[in-house]
């Protein structure tokens, strides 16, 4: 019933959001969202954080040294995991095309972007970590015991819409190597606004998720070589998302960071056996360097 | 018909002189040419001088091509410097046209900005995980 109400709250968050409709001023490039055409950024934070793992012996995440890596040409662009084109920009739209690298794999693997080059511990998982709370059932698999979910690389297509402080985001992604073979449609908002000497941001946003998606990381099917009563077909659902960042300037090279992001996942992934949690939360605290 | 050809002929090859030698006669120095505006893509006011050398005394005007031709003086003297406070965007042009109405020389009047060019990124920063 609690897990029922947060998720309800979120939705009506993002609902009232919806019809916190873009007005007609202009958005300015300003802050941190913006970067200088033409100029490859490199970002370093050092910090302290930690984002969950759902699935069953997944270790949580460590976040203590986060990179932050772009390049914005005239239209071609490198944002960390995406490379993309950019056919249309403008201070209030702008519209992509890209490639990434789907985010699933992370909890499977060590070895993803997203995560850092240190080993997790056990501090992180009793800070983060899995939960007593099983779902539904008590069938578990442990993700060491079914075979290894590959990587994928995803296309998409998305869609910006500007308005002062505010940001629309619709974004259509797919399998672009034939490993999942689903596809993932997600409607994102962010506002920013300045609290004293900090530039704080809010960002709500939903994902649905084919069943192909789910199926592929989330299933257990004959070729992961447990017992048929551990079988379990993934459904697509809707995910919701809450992100909050705060960043405050240090001097000209230096801020402080703080970032916290949860997201809810649908049924179809957590009724799995390999899933032992309904949600990932992440937390990381600490200062950022930018190199010029 | 030998004869018409033949003054034809000799027009023909004095002519370019005669507007080689307007030139000549003719010629300016504009300082600056460029604009420095402190925002991109926005209007550009600045001041700049002309310096026209006319030997020949003959009528002159000076012209702003933007969008359209506005004249901004019309002169017979022999030297004139003058100073103009002009706003131009990026695509602006002076123009010294002769009592013709021929332009003689165009000058391309830029303009530069000090502001970096941004663009929005399509994702936070920071926001690997």
């Amino acid at each position: 019933m609690g897990r029922f109400n947060t998720k309800s709250l979120s939705i009506s968050l993002l609902v009232l959001c919806f019809f916190a409709l873009p007005h007609t001023a202009l958005a300015d490039c300003t802050g941190q969202q913006c970067i200088e055409s033409g100029q490859w950024r490199f970002g370093l934070a050092l910090g302290v954080g930690a984002k969950s793992n759902p699935l069953v012996d997944g270790d949580a995440i460590p976040l203590l040294v986060l990179p932050d890596i772009a390049y914005y040409g005239d239209n071609l662009y490198l944002d960390n995991t995406e490379l993309g084109y950019q056919w249309l920009q403008s201070d209030t739209s702008a519209l992509d095309t890209f490639v990434s690298i789907n985010s699933e794999k992370a909890f499977f693997t060590f070895w993803h972007p997203s995560n850092l080059l240190l080993p997790a511990n056990n501090a992180f998982n009793q800070a983060v970590g899995p939960s007593n709370e099983s779902p539904y059932d008590t069938r578990r698999v442990s993700i060491d015991d079914v075979q290894s979910r590959k990587w994928a690389i995803d296309a998409g297509i998305r869609w910006h819409i500007r308005s002062g402080n505010s940001q629309w985001r619709f974004t259509a992604q797919t399998d672009a190597t034939g490993v999942h073979h689903g596809h993932q449609f997600e409607v994102g908002y962010r506002y920013h606004w300045k609290w004293q000497e900090w530039q704080v941001s809010i960002a709500p946003g939903i994902t649905w998720k084919s069943s192909q998606l789910i199926d592929y990381y989330y299933g257990i099917h004959p070729q992961d070589n447990l017992d048929s009563t551990f079988y379990y077909q993934g459904a697509s659902g809707w995910q919701p998302t809450m992100a909050i960042g705060a960043s405050k300037a240090i001097n000209q090279d230096w801020q402080w960071l703080a970032r916290a992001s949860y997201t809810w996942f649908n049924s179809g992934m957590t009724n799995s056996p390999l899933v032992d949690q309904s949600f990932t939360r992440a937390v990381f605290i600490g200062v950022g360097y930018v190199f010029e | 018909m030998r004869v018409l050809l033949t003054c034809l002929g000799i027009v023909g090859c004095v002519l370019p002189s005669v507007i080689k030698a307007e030139e000549h006669h003719l010629s300016w120095l504009i300082q600056p040419n460029v604009c420095v505006a402190e925002r991109a893509n926005e209007p550009c006011t600045f001041t700049l001088s002309v310096e026209v050398h006319n030997n020949k005394q003959q009528t002159y005007c000076v012209y702003l091509s933007q969008l359209s031709e506005q004249r901004l003086f019309c002169s017979t003297q022999r030297q004139l410097q003058r100073k103009l406070s002009l706003t131009i965007d990026n695509k602006a042009s002076l123009l010294l046209k002769n009592s013709l109405g021929v332009t003689v020389s165009e000058q391309t009047l830029r303009v530069k900005s000090t502001q970096r060019r941004t663009r929005f990124r399509v994702n936070s920063p920071w926001s690997l995980f």
